[in-house]
């Protein structure tokens, strides 16, 4: 390369940079929070810090918009499409909601935790761009070690213990996706994703190929919560503080869902001569489905519940990773929206649960008859979470299966047909345990030892969530008209 | 202008009304009956316009004989290659289905005035009550598959709530076993359903996969190597028949999958055991023709034999079990479960009299049924108990209850007079007539109809013996027992006279379906024998 063209190069991955602009708004905006944190005082002007982040994030959601780059840029690391600006719009919306859990003023009163906030957001934004493993790893990392943090940040002995017990899991999850990526990186000297496909070409022995890729989906489906790499999840969702577990329910799972699917698309092309990975992927995906639904069952503490729901959920998502048509990337997409909506509603739901000092299922015993608008939110909200119609939680599970199906006429592989059957049985299972929430607010009568509260502000948000996931079931091409 | 949309005001008029309730304060319970019953009472006067504008003659079956269509794209969805998804909002009626609107709409009207000493959250009851109407009817009338998957899910919720809250003593327990058998029951629909819509497609070369159950029977378009089509892999189209006959059968409910009928029954409230019996069972014997039978007619011979044994043994089992009851609700929970045995086996016969059989027996099951349970209503709310054995000789105290307690229960038991006979006996001509010239059944499938109806007989006038004659004893002294009161009287007069006004003139209904039927009988036939050869040809 002459001076001429490296000159021209520079310039252009300068220029290239303009891209990240909303990425830098994020960076910037989080540190004018920390400053201002410094400068007026722990403690105090909290509402202030909340409604700096949340202009920081409006700001950057008007950039999205802005600077687009179609396709590949700086060097090919980074991709963006008309997908990735909606993720990103989804993203900001996850965290400026999980901002407003009004309970969350203790937290808030850190500074630090919009800062990471905000943080997680960057993260994420990274994520779905990424299409280079070391890029990966660094924005992977920016998201788990932000995740530790914010769940600590329930203070005590029970939020500390589960900010370790979350850190340990997940730095030996780190570790070991770290040690496939060296192993990749070995092998094929580059870490494009797109380049991983050339190995077998070159004619190594797939042997290695098959272990650091192994290792490298251990490291993801750990971030998933996919069994047997769930572990962690209960004890994280139950002691940490709710926004924050609102957040990492949601964000970085769609974020490196999104990844997984493009980066199993790149070592699709491989074929049959790695391990098949397709069928460990429904063997996982229909395990944590089962386990997911049938440990949810048990649980009445309403955070447990929600954490084996969403390991359920993780397996039906994976699904779509199975199938790998554009079709279930769209259903995945459609799914990963309603589901980031949904999960942010309940959590909200939790969120007023736990001001009023209820933990339990069973404690809501007879509430519904009280506050009536926010009962039959909250039933739109879990019928969604079944999957039943009329909610978007039915359309994203006849997307997803729809595309399963149509992968099974394609390949005509039985595991297929079972991933199908068995899938859908899981949504009957998942009946049960949403289904107590409804249950006792309606049904039970009420045991008059607590006199909760309930604003209207909750009233209405949660009722606006509960109108999204209908509208997401009668309008549901405006909603993939807006994904894709 | 309103008979053009009448199926969309059918259906919208109940969920109108909740509408309204959801703005009229909690404690104004009077009203809510009210607008309920003015709700309800649109609905027959619809449903009555609906019947008279129908053209009893239009021959065929199929999308040329459906009458007051009304069709709309709703949700169109462009799934990248492999083509686009086409939801429609597709209502019409034929002979199959107008009917059970007529159904639905007497049965509904009687649930709301069976409703009136609802004390419990009122509000809360009428507007699930108005709900349930709504997908009551919409699953009766919709021609798309996914409007009436829709309509049929939707039905379940209200359905828990209305037993969940207002229903007995283990209304949890019952109110849940009903959502998860039925909704067990969808899910296998459910997954024909997507198998379906990937199949079919709008026309022949079209890439617009449709919903359309009249699209559906056409076996042009099925994609060639769809997996639901007529290519190589056949079993599947026959296992897709199974899964649906399996999805309906719970909702029908036929035995084995009846069990969780009884539970539902005994703990729900009167109107609702009167809905449940009287129109959602309707629902699951109605999808065997609309759905499972209409897009898979080459399975109907073949299995004919099969679901005629599942008819008997659902008419002759129930009808023992039925026996052992010492709960008088349980026992006429019981004798559902035996009456849609019949239905069954009409089905199963596919011959003309069987199949207008069944049908009739829909109907007339639902305006008995709905009777029977407003009879034990009748106990039940005077003593909050209807254990058979605590009573005896109530003849001599309440002799109006009796005497229309001697009606419900001949019309149950097929006296000749009441629409119940000439259900069973149409369906009984079938069975015979299919086992001596067709042989898709056995003979003795139609004699252990026959036994059943005598079963029938027996269980109902034991009870009646029981409860009714002999010296008046009652359990409790403290019971007090009037008679039948007006608002009684109001639900059980326009029952029993229409159990008896289609016994004596079965004409009034069977002109309406017998074309349908006709169509729906030689349809099963000749496309059978076309889809026959196309998956022989694709072998």
């Amino acid at each position: 390369m002459n001076q001429q063209g490296f000159h021209s190069y520079l310039t252009n991955l300068i220029g290239e940079f303009a891209y990240l602009l909303p990425e830098l708004t994020l960076i910037g905006g989080s540190l004018l929070v920390v400053l201002f944190d410094l400068i007026y005082g722990r403690g105090k002007q909290a509402q202030i810090k909340t409604i700096l982040t949340l202009f920081v994030l409006a700001v950057t959601a008007m950039l999205v918009p802005m600077m687009k780059a179609e396709g590949y840029y700086l060097n090919e690391i980074l991709f963006q499409d008309s997908t990735t600006h909606s993720l990103k719009y989804l993203f900001l919306f996850i965290a400026g909601a999980s901002l407003l859990y009004p309970n969350s003023k203790r937290q808030s009163e850190t500074g630090e935790y919009q800062f990471l906030v905000l943080m997680i957001v960057l993260g994420g934004f990274f994520l779905i761009q990424v299409r280079n493993l070391l890029l990966f790893y660094v924005a992977l990392e920016l998201v788990s070690i932000t995740s530790y943090v914010l769940i600590s940040f329930a203070f005590g002995r029970k939020g500390f213990e589960a900010g370790i017990k979350y850190l340990l899991f997940g730095a030996m999850s780190s570790g070991l996706m770290l040690y496939g990526l060296s192993l990749i990186y070995g092998l094929t000297g580059g870490l494009e994703i797109s380049q991983i496909a050339e190995v077998y070409i070159q004619g190594y022995d797939t042997t290695w190929l098959n272990l650091s890729l192994l290792l490298f989906m251990v490291g993801i489906f750990f971030k998933l919560s996919v069994v047997p790499f769930h572990i962690w999840s209960p004890d994280v969702y139950q002691a940490g503080p709710t926004s924050a577990v609102a957040l990492i329910s949601v964000l970085p799972k769609i974020a490196v869902l999104v990844f997984f699917f493009h980066f199993t698309q790149s070592i699709a092309v491989l074929g049959y001569n790695i391990f098949d990975w397709k069928q460990v992927l429904s063997a996982i995906a229909l395990l944590s489905m089962f386990v997911g639904n049938l440990s949810a069952l048990r649980q009445d503490n309403a955070k447990r519940m929600m954490a084996y729901s969403s390991i359920a959920h993780a397996g039906t998502l994976l699904i779509a990773i199975v199938v790998g048509s554009d079709f279930a990337y769209e259903a995945m997409l459609f799914y990963a929206v309603v589901y980031g909506v949904m999960n942010i509603a309940l959590f909200y739901f939790i969120d007023w649960m736990e001001e009023n000092d209820i933990q339990n299922i069973s404690e809501l015993a007879g509430l519904g008859k009280q506050f009536p608008l926010w009962g039959v939110a909250v039933t739109i909200i879990l019928l969604s979470l079944i999957g039943l119609p009329p909610t978007g939680g039915f359309s994203a599970k006849l997307l997803i299966f729809s595309a399963l199906w149509e992968e099974y006429i394609k390949l005509d592989q039985a595991y297929l047909l079972w991933l199908f059957a068995l899938g859908l049985l899981n949504a009957a299972l998942s009946l049960f345990y949403y289904l107590k929430v409804p249950f006792y607010l309606f049904v039970k009568p009420s045991v008059a030892k607590l006199s909760p509260q309930l604003s209207i502000r909750r009233s209405i948000y949660l009722s606006i969530a509960a109108l999204v996931v209908l509208v997401a079931f009668f309008k549901t091409d405006w909603f993939l008209g807006w994904m894709l | 202008m309103i008979l053009d949309h009448i199926l969309s005001w059918l259906i919208f008029v109940p969920l109108l009304a909740a509408g309204i309730m959801l703005f009229v304060p909690k404690d104004k319970a009077q009203l809510f009956k009210i607008i309920a019953l003015a709700a309800t009472a649109v609905e027959l006067m619809l449903s009555l316009v609906l019947l008279a504008g129908f053209d009893k003659g239009l021959e065929g079956y199929g999308a040329s004989s459906l009458q007051f269509a009304e069709k709309m794209d709703w949700i169109s969805l462009n799934i990248g290659s492999f083509g686009s998804l086409l939801i429609q909002y597709y209502v019409a009626v034929d002979g199959l289905n107008i009917l059970m609107v007529l159904l639905t709409a007497i049965v509904m009207l009687i649930g709301v005035i069976s409703s009136w000493s609802i004390q419990k959250s009122v509000k809360g009851y009428f507007l699930l009550y108005m709900v349930l109407t709504t997908s009551v009817v919409g699953c009766f009338v919709a021609m798309d598959l996914f409007l009436f998957f829709l309509f049929f899910e939707f039905m379940l919720l209200p359905m828990y709530f209305l037993i969940g809250i207002w229903g007995g003593k283990r209304r949890e327990y019952a109110s849940m076993k009903f959502y998860i058998y039925t909704l067990v029951g969808s899910l296998f629909i459910l997954m024909v359903m997507i198998g379906l819509n990937l199949s079919v497609v709008e026309a022949p070369g079209s890439m617009v996969h449709t919903f359309d159950i009249m699209k559906m029977m056409d076996p042009a378009n099925y994609l060639p190597d769809a997996l639901l089509g007529f290519g190589a892999a056949t079993d599947i189209r026959m296992w897709a028949f199974v899964f649906l006959m399996i999805g309906f059968a719970i909702k029908l409910p036929a035995v084995p999958v009846h069990t969780w009928l009884p539970d539902a029954h005994v703990e729900a409230p009167t109107p609702i055991s009167v809905v449940l019996a009287g129109v959602l069972l309707k629902i699951g014997g109605y999808g065997f023709y609309r759905i499972a039978y209409s897009i898979f007619p080459e399975y109907a011979t073949d299995f004919a034999w099969v679901i005629g044994l599942f008819g008997v043994l659902a008419i002759i089992y129930a009808a023992l079990v039925a026996m052992a009851q010492s709960d008088l609700k349980k026992l006429i929970a019981y004798s559902s479960v035996s009456h849609m045995g019949f239905v069954m086996l009409g089905l199963a016969s596919l011959t003309i009299e069987g199949n207008s059989g069944a049908m009739f027996q829909m109907f007339s099951h639902g305006v008995i049924s709905a009777l029977l349970f407003i009879l034990v209503g009748v106990i039940y709310d005077r003593t909050g108990n209807r254990e058979i054995g605590n009573f005896s000789g109530l003849a001599s105290k309440m002799p109006y209850f009796s005497a229309t307690v001697l009606v419900g229960f001949f019309a149950a038991l097929g006296l000749p007079g009441f629409s119940g006979f000439i259900a069973e006996f149409l369906v009984l001509i079938g069975a015979f007539d299919a086992a001596v010239n067709d042989a898709v059944l056995s003979t003795w499938m139609a004699i252990a109809g026959l036994v059943g109806l005598i079963l029938g007989a027996a269980y109902f006038l034991w009870a009646l013996q029981r409860m009714f004659f002999g010296k008046f004893w009652i359990k409790d002294e403290s019971w007090n027992l009037p008679d039948l009161d007006k608002r009684e009287w109001f639900m059980i007069l326009p029952l029993a006279v229409l159990a008896i006004l289609f016994g004596i003139f079965p004409g009034l209904l069977l002109d309406y379906s017998n074309e349908t039927i006709i169509g729906f009988v030689e349809y099963i036939q000749s496309q059978s024998e076309i889809n026959v050869s196309l998956i022989s040809g694709g072998n």
